[in-house]
This record gives C-alpha cells, sequence and structure tokens, in this order.
C-alpha cells in the first residue's frame, strides 16, 4: 500500500458511515447511496495529494459528494432526492422572524411527546425546503461544524448560522401543526 | 439578554457555535428564564429524535478497505464522470477471482462511447481499450450470466439502450458488464468467455464518423463493418441508435454469433 493510499484510508475511515447517511439523503435509493459515496470517494483520490502542502479534513470529502450529487441533477435527476443549491442562485429563505416566540407544542407527558414526534420528525424534516434540508442532514448526519458546513455549501458563515436557524424552526413549526392535527382528530387522545 | 434576543442564539447555543461570550450570555439568560429553559429541553429532544433516525442506516456497508483499494487502482485510469455503483463492483472486487478469471476468459461485449480521436480509428480505439481491460485485469461492474439483468442493468447506468442478446451458454459464457466513459460519452461493454478467449462487445453512441475506416460487408441482407488490428477483430454493426462493436483474438466466424440480432 502506497503512502498516499494509506493517508487516504485514514480520511475515509471515520467518515465513512456518515458520507453513506448523507448519500442516502441526496439520492433515492441505497443503492443509489452506495454509488454516490464510490464515485465520491474515487473522484476525491484522483484529487488526493498529500504530498501537497495541504491538509485535508474530512469536510472535504463531504465537498466533494456534494458536487456529484449536484452534477447528478443534471445528468440522473431521476435519482437525486435533495438537489443541492447553488449558493449563487439561492434567494436566501426569509420571512422567519428569529427572535419571535416559538409555536407551541401540544401539552403531553414527556413519553407521549417523545413517542408522537419520532414517528413525526422525519416526516417533518422532509418536508422541509431543500436548502433547509440540507443544512440540517450537514449538521446531524454529517456531525459537521458550522464552520466545515460553510465550505461544503460555498457560503458564509453567517449564512449557515441564519440558515440553520431557520430551518430548525421551520422544522418544530411542522412538528407543531402535526401534533396539533393529530390532536384535534376525532378520537384521538387527549 | 432578553428572551427575544436569547431565541435568536439559541440553536447556535445548543449546536455550540457561538463565541464564548455570547454562550455566557445564553447560558445566564436560560439559567433564570424557565421559558426559555423549557425551549432548549424541548430542542434538545426534537434534535435526539431526529439524529436517531437520520442516523439510522441499515444499508450502510461495511468499510472493505482491500476491495477498496482495488477499485481505486482499477480506476485509476478510467475517466471520471458517471456515476459507479456499488454493489456488484464491490462484490467482484472483493471477489477478486472474477477480474482474475477474467484474464482467462473470452470477453465479447465492449462499450466504448468512443468517439474516434481524429487520425484514430474506432477499432484502434477499441482494442486499445480491450487490451487495457485485459492487461488490468479490472473488475467488471455487474457479475452475472443474465443477459436481461445486464442490459437492464447497463441501460440504467448508462441511458444508454443495450440489449444483450441470450447466447447459447454452450458457444460463448456471459460474464457480465461494465460502463465507462470516453471524451465524456457514457459507454458500456459486456464481457463473455469462448473457450480459453475473451470477447468483448462494447456498445456506444452512434455517430457518423465512427466506422468510416472499417471495412463495410453486406451479406446476406445486413450489413456490418469488419477490420483488423494488432492481431485482434473487430466486428460491429448498427443496432437501434448504438453501434455494437465485438472485439476479440478470435476470427470474424467466432464472433458473429455476439453481434445483436437485427430485430434486437
Amino acid at each position: 500500500m502506497s503512502e498516499a493510499e494509506a493517508a487516504f484510508l485514514r480520511l475515509v475511515r471515520p467518515c465513512w458511515r456518515r458520507l453513506h447517511l448523507v448519500a442516502r439523503h441526496y439520492v433515492r435509493s441505497a443503492e443509489d447511496a452506495r454509488d454516490l459515496v464510490q464515485e465520491t470517494l474515487l473522484r476525491a483520490f484522483a484529487a488526493y495529494n498529500p504530498s501537497q502542502d495541504r491538509s485535508y479534513r474530512e469536510g472535504w470529502l463531504f465537498v466533494i459528494q456534494r458536487r456529484v450529487a449536484a452534477e447528478w441533477v443534471r445528468t440522473s435527476r431521476r435519482r437525486v432526492a435533495l438537489e443541492p443549491v447553488d449558493h449563487d442562485e439561492l434567494t436566501e429563505l426569509v420571512g422567519t422572524d428569529l427572535s419571535a416566540p416559538f409555536d407551541a407544542l401540544p401539552s403531553s407527558s414527556e413519553e407521549q411527546f417523545r413517542e408522537s414526534l419520532d414517528q413525526r420528525v422525519v416526516a417533518a424534516f422532509d418536508s422541509l425546503e431543500p436548502a433547509y434540508r440540507e443544512v440540517v442532514l450537514l449538521s446531524v448526519a454529517a456531525d459537521l461544524n458550522y464552520r466545515e458546513i460553510a465550505e461544503v455549501l460555498a457560503c458564509p458563515l453567517g449564512t449557515v448560522m441564519s440558515r440553520m436557524a431557520r430551518a430548525r424552526r421551520a422544522l418544530r413549526e411542522r412538528l407543531a401543526h402535526s401534533l396539533e392535527a393529530e390532536r384535534r382528530r376525532p378520537g384521538a387522545l387527549r | 439578554m432578553i428572551c427575544s434576543e436569547a431565541r435568536q442564539y439559541i440553536f447556535a447555543f445548543l449546536d455550540n457555535e457561538l463565541d464564548s461570550a455570547l454562550s455566557v450570555e445564553v447560558q445566564q439568560h436560560i439559567e433564570h428564564c424557565p421559558l426559555c429553559a423549557r425551549e432548549c429541553e424541548i430542542e434538545n429532544v426534537v434534535r435526539r429524535q431526529l439524529a436517531a433516525r437520520l442516523q439510522q442506516a441499515p444499508a450502510v456497508p461495511e468499510f472493505d478497505e482491500s476491495a477498496f483499494l482495488s477499485q481505486l487502482r482499477a480506476e485509476a485510469a478510467v475517466p471520471l464522470g458517471a456515476p459507479r455503483t456499488t454493489r456488484p463492483y464491490w462484490k467482484l472486487v472483493t471477489a477478486g477471482a472474477i477480474a482474475a478469471a477474467v484474464v482467462f476468459v473470452a470477453s465479447l461485449f465492449v462499450v466504448n462511447s468512443a468517439r474516434p480521436t481524429p487520425g484514430v480509428s474506432l477499432a484502434d480505439a477499441l482494442v486499445d481499450d480491450f487490451q487495457h481491460f485485459v492487461a488490468e485485469s479490472k473488475p467488471l461492474h455487474i457479475v452475472s450470466t443474465d443477459a436481461v439483468e445486464v442490459s437492464e442493468w447497463l441501460r440504467n447506468r448508462t441511458s444508454l439502450a443495450v440489449s444483450v442478446p441470450p447466447i447459447d451458454p454452450a458457444m460463448a459464457s456471459l460474464m457480465g458488464g461494465r460502463k465507462c466513459k470516453i471524451n465524456g460519452k457514457p459507454a458500456a461493454f459486456v464481457i463473455y468467455r469462448i473457450g480459453d478467449e475473451m470477447a468483448s462487445v462494447v456498445a456506444l453512441r452512434e455517430s457518423d464518423e465512427a466506422l468510416v475506416h472499417m471495412k463495410r460487408v453486406d451479406r446476406n441482407g445486413h450489413t456490418h463493418w469488419i477490420d483488423h488490428c494488432r492481431g485482434h477483430t473487430v466486428l460491429a454493426c448498427r443496432r437501434g441508435g448504438l453501434i455494437y462493436a465485438v472485439i476479440s483474438r478470435l476470427p470474424e466466424e467466432s464472433l458473429s454469433p455476439l453481434m445483436p440480432p437485427v430485430n434486437g
């Protein structure tokens, strides 16, 4: 094994699983997710040059993964579930007053709350606008910090902070509506 | 700090992304504000639930490092761009034996959407590709003896309407297929074993200039093109908007059964 291969494996090893987790949301099937990760890593290795005076961080792999997913939008659109949107093309999703009170969630016991969330949280996440979904995905599934997310999205750090807050608020809002609708359903437990 | 200010920072605070001074301010507010403290609790429950669900991934394959390295080495010379498949590819690489066996096998179905570069005939390009494939023991992307399955896989992965004809196994054994890109164009091929030889059948998108260097043969009401290059026979035909080319060291008469039928 060459030094470059060994170094590349050390880079990939800790984020192998997270690359798949994120890929699974960029595309529609588990098989396509494996394809996406494979393509990502092949491209990454082709560009990998540890002799260069630069350090490679995990976020770099997610940058490439997003780039490949964006390319698939053009070449294999039917495989893509979450379309990466260029920051330049994105009209920042505004309209949310970040200082406003949060949507109230129906009162329930802690246990009921957790159970009801478990059934709805993914649906609420999936209903978010792509730009919101992606920023949450990179935080939760990829475990990237805001600076790394900014690198992946090619946008300023402040944009990540703002978008994350709006995304989290939107998620709370969707959950509140979903839980409230359930509460109003005839025959639902109060 | 008041509640409306704290709410602006609460998510970044929980993500540990605030600078220390602001983080202290939010922390102090939460410690003295039951409403905001409650919101933090709720948010923590939501994000734990979401994390648990987003981090569930039963389909994540094991990281097989030796297979991964084989793949890196095998793909090093392949033009990048097309999405690749993992499942059959990893299985093949892991097996290893298939790639090795390919060296002893005859391949019939090679695909290169190669638009020949000026001065280089299609036959030259295809034989180059075939020899490279054999010499490098490159793995197949899909390993299957089922012509329908291989056809479907290649169609889905290359956008080429590839049709692999069923062949009498006594005459040739289908091993599988592989896709690639040349000059950014999608291409694919299938591999057959014929005795101790390999044959590759390549499918590439039709173009006017592709066959100009080859000899046209009209026989029994059908047209095909033939060329010989570095000890290899290249036999081509046009079918359904594609060019199919068979490449092998075997003679023409051994290869003609691998050509897709006219109505295929």
